[in-house]
């Protein structure tokens, strides 16, 4: 949470006197001295106070009397509404969706050639079924798409250590919502866009871009930070799929996770938003080799 | 408890709970029936209910509930704003002298347009503030049935508001044809 941000959620508790005395006399002091902060302080107030005032629907004295009635009922009938009605999480989140999960292998399989492709075909869907483990599906050609990733070995993800990350002008262009540009002849650095594709990650919006560099897919998925913040599940497919996440990525510089395929950024904002950022960002970055010490 | 004790208890946040539905499902019978839902529910789980005081949080965690059961599979109304485009636009309004300060423009804003304003707010800022500020719970009361930690909820109250001003601003400032319009 920024500076901005954390005043004024104090700002809010200092309205609604949910503060502690000490946090309230400080908050006080603040808005009184600052202008930025006196500013907010009104319009929440502003906002509270024109929001209380509204007319409220009123419930009817039919309906009050129809609640009675059907609770009489129903308490007398000791019938009780189902269960799966109502155990509804706060905030629904889709399933895993089938693609995510390898094919089984039968237990009494030969270990013929054939196995081994096989084998091989399941190492190359665990890898490809990162993408689906983090994305509740994509809105774009998939086929297409992912057939342009497996073109490429992806790095199988393992938790270890991770690197700095050398900064480069990477001068990324975004022209529109769903689509970047980028030509690695314009600026010199290495980084080629693949793909860009419109997608969800545990429910909420992102954006996904493929790139190219030095042989190896680097994938971007961009969320909104509130939504990274808030979401227990997003941030639980990041260290599931070996991802490197970073906060503030619009603005800071990102890690890179040893051995990971890819890396979430998230900021504040939509997905459309946060790549507005890209051309001012200009980072990059750079794979450690297995073995190199740095 | 019988179920005249057990409506003793829950009548006083009848109208509460009448007035979140009405927000959410924005029509008198689905509201009526929301709350129906959930007062037969409650009276099923009321020896869940440990400390009869958190009774009003119990409700409306009940009520929210039964209503994200209805409603999980329409579209989220959190994906329909630019959230960034309108903070921009709110710290555009605070740097900028506009004719009437914004604290002024939101206090007089027509009924019509608030309720335009929260519709377009997203919902995880939105329930907060209607809950705080249309509902009257506490944050501790809010975290309860949001089920989101009490800082959690002070950002969101904050942002939502912040949102509801810049919205009813930009309200303001729009021709009376595009404000009926947007209000249909």
């Amino acid at each position: 949470m920024s500076t901005l941000e954390g005043m004024g959620a104090r700002i809010a508790g200092y309205i609604d006197d949910e503060l502690d005395m000490a946090s309230r006399d400080e908050v006080a002091e603040l808005i009184a001295l600052e202008d930025a902060w006196r500013t907010e302080h009104a319009l929440q107030l502003a906002v509270r106070d024109r929001l209380g005032a509204l007319e409220r629907p009123a419930l009817s004295d039919d309906a009050r009397a129809r609640f009675s009635a059907a609770l009489a009922r129903h308490a007398s009938e000791d019938v009780a509404l189902n269960d799966d009605q109502v155990e509804a999480d706060v905030i629904p989140l889709p399933s895993r969706p089938p693609e995510a999960e390898a094919p089984p292998v039968a237990d009494d399989a030969p270990r013929t050639r054939w196995s081994l492709i096989a084998l091989a075909a399941a190492a190359l869907l665990v890898s490809l079924a990162a993408f689906y483990i983090l994305e509740d599906g994509a809105k774009g050609p998939p086929v297409i798409q992912r057939e342009a990733l497996a073109q490429y070995d992806l790095v199988k993800a393992s938790p270890g250590s991770f690197e700095e990350v050398a900064v480069e002008d990477v001068s990324a262009h975004v022209s529109s919502w769903g689509w970047t540009y980028h030509d690695p002849k314009d600026d010199g650095n290495e980084l080629e866009l693949l793909r860009s594709w419109e997608s969800t990650i545990r429910g909420e919006r992102a954006l996904v871009m493929a790139f190219e560099r030095d042989g190896e897919v680097v994938v971007q998925l961009l969320v909104d930070q509130d939504a990274f913040d808030e979401s227990d599940e997003i941030k639980d497919s990041i260290w599931r799929t070996g991802l490197w996440s970073s906060a503030r990525a619009e603005r800071t510089v990102v890690g890179w996770h040893d051995g990971a395929h890819a890396v979430m950024m998230v900021g504040t904002g939509t997905p459309e938003s946060l790549s507005k950022y890209r051309p001012e960002a200009c980072y990059g970055y750079k794979k450690k080799t297995p073995g190199e010490d740095t | 408890m019988s179920v005249g004790e057990f409506e003793e208890l829950v009548e006083p946040h009848l109208g509460g709970l009448y007035g979140f539905a009405y927000k959410r499902t924005k029509k008198q019978e689905d509201a009526e029936d929301l709350v129906q839902d959930t007062l037969l529910k409650a009276w099923d789980r009321i020896d869940s209910l440990s400390d009869h005081a958190k009774v009003r949080s119990w409700l409306f965690t009940i009520l929210m509930n039964m209503f994200l059961a209805r409603t999980r599979t329409s579209a989220r109304r959190n994906q329909l704003v630019p959230i960034t485009d309108i903070e921009d636009d709110f710290d555009a309004y605070v740097a900028s002298p506009i004719p009437s300060p914004l604290e002024e423009v939101v206090r007089r804003s027509a009924a019509q347009a608030v309720h335009a304003a929260l519709a377009k707010v997203p919902d995880r800022y939105a329930l907060a503030v209607e809950l705080r500020d249309l509902e009257g719970l506490s944050y501790k009361e809010i975290s309860s049935v949001l089920d989101v930690p009490v800082g959690t909820i002070m950002s969101r109250i904050a942002r939502g508001r912040k949102k509801m001003a810049a919205l009813l601003a930009e309200w303001r400032e729009q021709p009376p044809e595009r404000r009926e319009r947007a209000t249909r």
